[in-house]
Order: structure tokens, then sequence, then C-alpha cells
């Protein structure tokens, strides 16, 4: 590809933006900040913003899954606003733009207001949620009796109150309880847990080098690690961002390094090579691990030279990067990732998880300031040993629909392998699957092959979509949509919260007919004929939680600003919960998954060949997967996806920017406006996660840019069974 | 006499655009309508290639233009807190301040039909409270005080960090500053 020595060539911020005031100034004359002004709103409050008394409710926020503590502001029975929770020590008083637009999931004028049901004609009417669990729990009784309770999936994300969906499945018998992970983090997941037998977190605000392979955590955002680690920069800490985009984080970094997709493994292997050829490893460090030489022998022939070849980085930037990272040790770490790279975008994601995992012990930085740390134990009590609870349905013994946890996929035990549900559809394999249950994830969006998803689900006999928006899944696939109450009108279960116990408490009661997941499972589970596994409110379950810590829930909602409940600090393990208790560097758990004992090269699945492209996606910060696109807020701040493109690949395609480019795939195509960008490796184009909506009660993003997910082939990564979307290959051409 | 200013301090902004969620929602204004917009520029060529991106709001400048072609006086400099603020009982709509203004900080509010901008959340600050995008900056980024006070926070952090108006040379004298 031709840009070897990228990384020497690359110009300093700091130098860049020296004296440029002038041109970003010139920049903004030439008219480029004229701001169009929008027809119909209400008028700007031009003097003071009311002071008439407000009720403030401390609450947590649900628009991502790092739920901040939150302040809804309520005025008349109205939520007039959400602020941060100054007490609170994940937000510490600041939200990112999701989390203040959250009241526009309550008041979005496209909300499900009713429980819905679809006629023969395909039409939605409305229905009264006594007829709606009537029919559907007398459908999934009857379902369970003819085809066996495997015949049920269940499909969440986020994943709020899991236990009491997995208890639902329980008690009903099918082990189909399935997440979002194999579209996210399953490869992050296997690779850490395969090393340290825990998935770690990163001491931000303490680090002093500070790099990461393909993780923004200003794009795919997390408030608390910006604010730590803009914490680490106003006292000196370096930032690197390797990404084959000049993504928000690439921008904002020190350096940014761009790597070709798929080859992010090579260059940590010849990190780890230099950090061992020039002997910067600490004893210290190496006593903590186990495989050591064994690293150090596969590691051998992965010299920087070697990796500039497969990655495009050049061997002196390779060498310079890890002397910095070594030189800054322990306070250093390289990001342990979440969705990108190491989550799971490429073939080899597990491998390139593990070698990073195995570049941070080496760096001995866990547990140290600045550097990995493990997540504490919780500090609530074990639902099993509750007496309220009992009694606990067991497990169902039988093998999942996706083969997870079993012999063919061990490690993706508890993360599924959601993309497998097509093909078990089409196929009956293992078993017949006649009906899916969907809470709040958007699979028809979020997983592979969307279209050929949508075929699937019309062959059921029942999928019900649980939401609050009419979402893409329930339009094409749902036959009963089912309106949850918002984070904002239900109460939800304890949380522990940046060591904090958090009560997610409603601000206001329902605006519309919605019911609350815990209530919507009580009575599907009555209609079921299973109601004895809820004999209990969630009420009567965050007492029974909280009650082993002497605490009642009014002590986390009783008052207007509460000080915060100390959890309890959690004890951290003398020993890790590896084979070995140490670091494996070489892994047991991985060799009886029949994978190599220590990370080596794995290339990704496909090439682009210069005539078409690799699709690369990701995370924006003003958007959550497809659920905010409609928020009149943030719809104003990134109405669609475009397709980044190099100027020289679009120019070849006589592709001008804002043109509309069709972009096709194995699968599918797509459409949506080309943006030309000397910010992306020219052989990778780039678009946004979350758009291309294809549901048009959904008024404001119905047909805005276009689905990365539906272009994605089905596939499974090797040992993680997560879903690759990044090696998909698309060619793009103008449409005329 | 005060003269109220604020810092941007670009290399910790996240880019997140809560500053501008901040003032729609403190002021209940229809969505992209906000006192602040984000504004990226790209230059240079693949791979030495540089994004800035810029929240961009009205600079309250002490020699402001758009106050000085407003026929109305609808827009004015308040010398208390050397802001630049509307008197929307006076304000046409004209939009000859939309012109004047060299940062485009300014936006036509079809519904009033009147010009609307950002008014550094002067009735916040009288209550002690720090103006919605700075009280909410991720990145903490942006300072806001005195500038008419060599030792208040935000003066200092301007010339420690060396941060610089927009086009110093039109002599506008703007009281937003930047550290790029
Ligand atoms: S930035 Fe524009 S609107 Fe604000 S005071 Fe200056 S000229 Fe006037
Ligand atoms: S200072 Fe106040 S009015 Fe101005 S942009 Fe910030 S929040 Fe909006
Ligand atoms: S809130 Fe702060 S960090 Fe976010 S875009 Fe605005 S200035 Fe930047």
């Amino acid at each position: 590809m031709g840009n070897a020595g990228v990384g020497e060539r690359r110009i300093s911020r700091r130098r860049f933006l020296a004296g440029s005031g002038a041109a970003v100034a010139g920049l903004a004359l030439a008219g480029s900040l004229a701001r169009r002004a929008r027809p119909g709103g209400r008028a700007w409050a031009a003097s003071a913003p009311p002071s008439a008394p407000e009720k403030l409710v401390p609450s947590i926020c649900q628009m991502c899954s790092t739920h901040c503590g939150i302040l809804v502001h309520v005025r008349d029975g109205k939520i007039t606003r959400i602020t941060g929770n100054p007490e609170d020590p994940v937000s510490r008083g600041r939200l990112c733009a999701r989390g203040q637009a959250g009241l526009q999931v309550v008041y979005d004028p496209d909300r499900l207001r009713q429980p819905l049901r679809r006629d023969a004609s395909g039409a939605f009417r409305p229905v009264s949620w006594e007829q709606a669990f009537r029919e559907i729990g007398a459908k999934l009784a009857e379902l369970r009796s003819k085809e066996g309770p495997q015949a049920l999936v269940w499909l969440t994300h986020p994943e709020v109150l899991a236990s009491w969906e997995q208890r639902f499945l329980n008690a009903y018998g099918s082990p189909n309880w399935t997440p979002h992970a194999p579209t996210c983090y399953s490869s992050r997941n296997v690779g850490w847990l395969a090393t340290l037998g825990a998935v770690p977190s990163g001491d931000y605000a303490n680090t002093r080098y500070y790099v990461s392979f393909g993780r923004g955590i200003n794009d795919g955002i997390s408030n608390p690690q910006v604010q730590g680690l803009m914490t680490a920069r106003r006292h000196g800490a370096h930032l690197v961002a390797f990404d084959p985009r000049l993504s928000g984080f690439a921008s904002l970094a020190d350096e940014w390094v761009p790597v070709r997709p798929g080859t992010d493994l090579a260059v940590v292997l010849a990190m780890i090579h230099v950090l061992i050829a020039e002997r910067l490893v600490r004893p210290e460090a190496v006593a903590q691990t186990v495989g050591f030489e064994e690293l150090a022998r596969a590691v051998a022939p992965y010299t920087p030279d070697w990796a500039a070849e497969k990655s495009g980085v050049d061997a002196a930037t390779i060498t310079r990067i890890a002397r910095g990272l070594a030189a800054a040790a322990p306070a250093a770490f390289v990001d342990p990732g979440w969705h990108g790279p190491q989550g799971g975008m490429y073939w080899n994601g597990v491998a390139l998880t593990r070698a990073t995992a195995c570049l941070n012990a080496l760096l001995g930085n866990l547990g140290q300031k600045g550097g990995l740390k493990l997540p504490g134990a919780s500090p609530l009590p074990d639902e099993k040993s509750l007496a309220l609870l009992q009694p606990i349905p067991e497990a169902p013994k039988l093998p999942r629909f996706d083969g997870a946890g079993g012999p063919e996929w061990p490690l993706a035990k508890g993360m599924g392998r959601a993309q497998a549900l097509p093909e078990v559809i089409e196929s009956g394999k293992p078993y017949p699957v006649r009906a899916v249950v969907v809470y709040h994830t958007n699979p028809v969006r979020a997983y592979p092959d969307g279209d050929r998803l949508v075929r699937a689900l019309r062959k059921l006999d029942l999928v019900v979509v649980i939401d609050h928006q009419m979402s893409d899944t329930a339009w094409t696939a749902a036959d009963y949509v089912l309106p949850e109450s918002t984070y904002l009108e239900r109460l939800g279960p304890v949380q522990v919260s940046g060591g904090n116990l958090v009560l997610p408490q409603p601000a206001i009661p329902p605006i519309y007919d919605t019911l609350g997941e815990d209530e919507i499972l009580r009575r599907l589970a009555q209609a079921t004929g299973l109601g004895a596994a809820f004999g209990y409110t969630l009420e009567e379950y965050n007492a029974a939680l909280l009650a082993p810590l002497g605490l009642r829930p009014a002590d986390l909602a009783e008052r207007e600003v509460p000080l915060p409940v100390r959890a309890p600090a959690a004890a951290q393990p003398a020993a890790l919960k590896t084979p070995s208790g140490k670091i494996e560097l070489a892994s047991s758990a991985m060799v009886q998954a029949g994978g190599p004992a220590v990370p080596v090269w794995e290339p990704p699945l496909v090439e682009p060949d210069g005539g078409n492209f690799r699709l690369i996606t990701g995370h924006v910060p003003m958007h959550t997967h497809t659920s905010t696109e409609n928020l009149a807020y943030l719809h104003a701040l990134m109405p669609e996806n475009q397709l980044w493109i190099h100027p020289s690949r679009a120019r070849a395609l006589g592709i001008a920017e804002g043109d509309l480019v069709e972009v096709r795939s194995e699968v599918a195509s797509q459409r949506l406006k080309a943006h030309l960008t000397e910010g992306i490796v020219p052989e990778a184009v780039w678009m946004a996660h979350g758009f291309g909506c294809i549901s048009p009660a959904q008024r404001l993003a119905y047909g805005k840019g276009a689905s990365d997910a539906v272009l994605t082939p089905v596939r499974s990564a090797p040992y993680s069974g997560a879903c690759a979307a990044a090696e998909t290959l698309v060619t793009v051409r103008k449409v005329v | 006499m005060a003269r109220y200013g604020m810092l941007i301090d670009l290399t910790l902004c996240a880019q997140c655009s809560a500053c501008t969620v901040a003032c729609e929602a403190l002021y209940g204004l229809p969505a992209g309508e906000s006192g602040v917009h984000l504004r990226s520029f790209e230059t240079g060529r693949f791979p030495a290639v540089q994004r800035i991106t810029l929240p961009v709001q009205c600079m309250h400048c002490q020699e402001p233009p758009c106050v000085q072609v407003c026929p109305t006086g609808a827009t004015y400099r308040d010398p208390a807190t050397g802001t630049v603020q509307m008197d929307y009982e006076r304000c046409v709509g004209c939009r000859y301040c939309m012109t004047a203004c060299p940062y485009g900080a300014r936006q036509f509010d079809e519904a009033q039909g009147t010009v609307a901008k950002c008014v550094f959340c002067t009735s916040r600050v009288e209550q002690g409270l720090q103006p919605a995008c700075v009280e909410t900056c991720i990145g903490q980024a942006r300072l806001f005080g005195n500038l008419g006070d060599p030792t208040s926070e935000v003066s200092r952090a301007i010339a420690e960090r060396k941060a610089v108006p927009l086009h110093p040379e039109l002599g506008t004298q703007p009281s937003v500053f930047y550290v790029f």
C-alpha cells in the first residue's frame, strides 16, 4: 500500500497548530461557519432561564452502558433538563450530548404509546396489555409443549435486567438468552479472560503514556474515561492513536499513526519483540506471568521491519512507541479496547487482544497507578443467596441454538453467537427456533446481513419486540410490539456505579400506556403459566438486594441530591482467576480451545484487491447504536452518516464530495453521500454505525444515511464467535 | 465593570457536542439552534493530515461589528459585563448583524423572526453558576470568568496556555480565546 514510513512523516499536532490560528480563521472566514436557521422552532429564550423551583431527581443515565449519575430536572410534572450529578463519581456533574438529550426519549413525538399487534393485512393495530399478554402467553405455552422450550430465543441489549430475563427463560426452560456481545466485545473478553481471568479497565487519569489501537474513547464515547484521559493530558500524558482513519480520538491525540486495517496485531507483536529484544522488561513484571520464554521465542521473528511490511507503519515508529511505553511504565498502557479491532471487528481479534494483554503485562502495569486495573467485586449479594427470590429455576441443560459454550465454541460461553439466528431458522439445525423476543436491541440493523435476518424472522410463529420506539426490527418483523416505559419513567435494579450504590428511579410517571420491563416479564410469565418464577416486584427485589448491606431503597432515593452511599470496598483477589493464578502469556485455556499457547501472527480474513475496499465502521459521540438517531437534538448534530473515502480513490471513480454513492458487498447494497477526506487509508472506506433507518415510524431518522450492519456478511471469528464485521469487501460507485 | 470571557482549550476538547446540547436544553431551543456549534477543518495530505474541530459561539467582541450595523440598537454591548446582548423587542429581523459578524456566530430564528445567539449565560453567572456549556464540558476544556481581572483563573490560563482569539487582526477584540 506504499505508505511505509508514514509515522515518521507525521507532523506533530503542536508544531502544526502553532501559528495556525490564522489558517483556521481564514477557513472560518471563507463562509464555512455560516449557519442554517431552522424553521418552525420555539423561540430562543432571550433573557433569564426560568427561576421557578425545580425538583431534582437523582437517577442514572441509560443512553449508553456507562451509566453516569444524573439529576433529572422536573417542573410541573415535565422533565425540562438532565444534568450530571455532581455527587456522582462517574459523571462528576458532566454529561455528554446523549445524556442531556435523554429527555427526548420520553418526549419523542414518534414514541410508542400503547401495545400493538400486527393484523392479517400486515398493519399494526392497538391492542390492550391484557389481550397482548394473553395471546403471547398462550402462544409461548403451546410452543413449549409442542416444540420444546429451546424453540424460544431471547435477544437483548442493554442487559440491565439480565437476571430477570434469564429467570424467565430458566422457568420456561430455554437456554437461549442472547446478549449483543458478538457484535461488540466478544473477542476482547475471550482474549483478556484467557490472559488475566478478567477484563481490566485503565487508570486513565493517571497515565503518562496511552496507546489506542482503534479505540476512540471520544468516538464511542465514555464520559468518565474522556474526563480521566483529559486530566492525564493536562499533566503531560502522551496519547497515541493507531487507526486506519483520522477518528475523533486520532485528531485529538498527540500522534495519529495510520495502520492498515486488520494488521494492528503485527504492530503489537513487534512492540513485544522490541521490549524483549531491548531488555526493557523489568524482572518484577516477568515474575507476574507464566510463559515468558515461550512468548519471547514466538515473537523473535516479529521485528519492526517485518511488522512495517504488514501494517504500513514504519519500523522506527513502532520501535519509538514501544520504547515510549517502556519508559513511562508502569504508568502506561495500551487500551484494553471495547468494540473495535480488539472487540471482534476482525478475524484475528482474539489474537490481537491477547497480544495487547501480553504487551501490557510486560509493562508491569497491572494494579499500578496509571496502568490497568481489575474490576472490583460487586458488593451486592448473589441473588441465589436471597430467600425472597427463591426458588430459582434451574438453568436448563439443553444446548444453545448458536452452539456458544458447547464443544465448538467453548470460549463464547455467556456471550452467544447471535448472528447464527438466520441460519438456524433456515436450516432447523441444531433444532427449530419458532419464537423470538427482542428487548431493545435492533438486530435488523445491529447484526450482520439484516435483510436475511428479516426474511428469517418473518418465518417464525411469534416475534415480540419490547422497545420504546418502533425499531426497524419491530417494523419489519414483529407480531407484537410492547411499549416500554423509558428509564426516566420506571424503576430499575439497584446498581453499583463508580463505587456507589445507585437507584435508577423514575423522575415522572409514565406519560403513555407503557410498562417497565420488570412488569412486562412478570405478566408475561403469569400469562405463560410461569407466574411462580416471579413472586416479587422490582421494589421488593431492590429491598432484598440492599437488606444485607443494612440499606433500604429509600436511603438511595429520598434526598433530592443525595450524598452517595459508598459501596463497601471490594477485596482485591490474591491470585488472578486464571488456571495458574498468574498472567498467562501462554494460555492453557486457549490451548484447550485448539488455539496457540501464545499470540502469533494471524492475517485478517479478506484483502482488498485494488478494485474494491475494506468497509470499516465505528461509533460517533452523539449517537448510541441505532437507538438515538430519531431524537431531535442528536439528529440535528448528525442526521446521517457519510462514506469516508480517500480523494485519490474517489477521483478514479468519478466521485466528488457529497455525491450519492452505492456501496455493494456480497450480501447487500446501501446508498449514502460520499465524504472525501485525506484522513483515511486509501484501501478502506468508513461509515458511522447506526444509520439507514428503514422504519418509517421514526420520521426524523427514516431513510437517512446507510446501515453498515446490513452490508456485513454473517461470519464468526475463531474462538470468540465475534461477527468480524470489518472483514467485509465492498465496491463503490457513483449513483447517476 | 467586568469583562466576561471564555477559554476553550482545543487540546482538551473531546469534540462531543455536549456544549451544544447543554445550551439547547437549558434555553429550550429548537434542535439545531444552539448558541454553540462545532466546526471542523481538515488540512494536509495523507498521512500528514490534521483535523481541527472547534466549538464556535458568539465571541462577545469588545468592538462588535454586529452592533455597529444594527439599525435599531437591538444588539448592544452591555458595559456591566462586557457581553454583547440582544433586545428582542427591538430586533426587526433585518439580519444585517448576521452579515456583519465575521465568525458566523449569529443565526436567524424563524419562529421568532429575530436573530439569536449565545448570551454568555449572564443570568446564570449572576446566580453564581457557570454557563451551561462550561458546566457540562466533559473535557474540562472550557473556563469562564472575568478577563478584566488579570488574577482570575481564566485570565491566568489564557496567559499560561498562550490562548488566542480568532481573527485578532480584525480588531473586534473577541472575549473567547482558544488554545490550539
Ligand atoms: S462574534 Fe459576531 S455576533 Fe458576537 S459580538 Fe462579535 S460580531 Fe457580534
Ligand atoms: S455561554 Fe450559555 S448561551 Fe453561550 S453557548 Fe454556552 S450555554 Fe449557550
Ligand atoms: S462539551 Fe467541551 S469537550 Fe465537548 S465539544 Fe464542547 S467544548 Fe469540547
